[in-house]
């Protein structure tokens, strides 16, 4: 029997249902059949099976030999935007700037909580 | 009217939470590539973007919560995002895991695919338990859900 209470999660559900079905039955027919054959993996399942198989914890921490390759990579993505590469700088400067304020703060708040 | 900041905060992380999701999941692989119509960029640029502006939120969040604890305020707020106890230290502590390998993803993609390959292989597996758990948060509190009543109209009915 429904929960009469719960009637809100199920009407959302619903909408979700609806959202997911319309855009799968719009995308039936998008040309998305060859990159998924290429690619029919999760990006997390793909980097563990070329990359963290018979991995050490030094080579997560001492990768420099990648550098040179991935610094190849990167130039193939120059092309773009400035607009992208400002957001870019942008984010990236947001994030690590912040990154040990919000690691120091979950110390902090650690040891409060605790004691 | 009072506007109260855990409220606030509660419902811009979840903003923000969303389109992070939406933008996540479409990057993870062409199996869920059609949330963004295969537009792995534009989930690129959505999902830095909302990156950013999710840190921030985070670091307020922590911020205002040293604060009370300064101030010895122990008032349980029903709508922070983070607290001790509960679904609330469970995000924290996910918030956290997934700000700091979302972190090395980035610096990692420089120069080390081992670092990349550890770090995207945690961030994508706590964010299906995120997921997971934001449905569950949703079902049990769909109450909030309801558009509360207006007081005059109690007041009339009274």
């Amino acid at each position: 029997m429904l929960n009469k209470k719960k009637i809100n999660f199920w009407r959302l559900a619903f909408i979700f249902t609806a959202l997911v079905i319309s855009v799968l039955f719009l995308l039936w027919n998008a040309p998305a059949g060859p990159k998924a054959s290429m690619m029919d993996t999760s990006m997390g399942n793909m980097m563990k099976g070329k990359h963290l198989s018979g991995i050490t914890i030094y080579d997560l921490i001492n990768g420099m030999e990648y550098q040179e390759q991935m610094r190849e990579m990167h130039s193939h993505h120059q092309g773009q935007s400035p607009i992208i590469f400002q957001l870019s700088y942008l984010t990236t400067a947001a994030i690590f700037l912040l990154l040990p304020f919000i690691i120091g703060g979950a110390v902090i708040l650690g040891i409060v909580w605790i004691k | 009217m009072n506007i109260r900041f855990d409220f606030v905060v509660h419902w811009l992380y979840a903003i923000l939470w969303a389109l992070l999701a939406i933008s996540g999941f479409a990057m993870v692989g062409a199996k869920y590539g059609w949330i963004l119509n295969f537009s792995y960029a534009t989930a690129d640029y959505v999902h830095r973007l909302s990156a950013g502006l999710f840190v921030i939120v985070t670091l307020a969040s922590i911020v205002y919560e040293v604060w009370r604890s300064i101030r010895n305020d122990n008032k349980y707020l029903a709508w922070h995002v983070i607290g001790r106890s509960g679904y609330q230290l469970f995000t924290f502590i996910v918030t956290l895991i997934l700000i700091i390998t979302g972190a090395l993803i980035w610096i990692c993609i420089e120069f080390n695919m081992a670092g990349i390959g550890f770090a995207l292989f945690v961030h994508e597996y706590i964010s299906y338990i995120a997921l997971a758990s934001v449905i569950w948060h949703i079902y049990m509190k769909c109450h909030a859900l309801t558009w509360p009543k207006k007081a005059d109209s109690r007041k009339q009915k009274a």
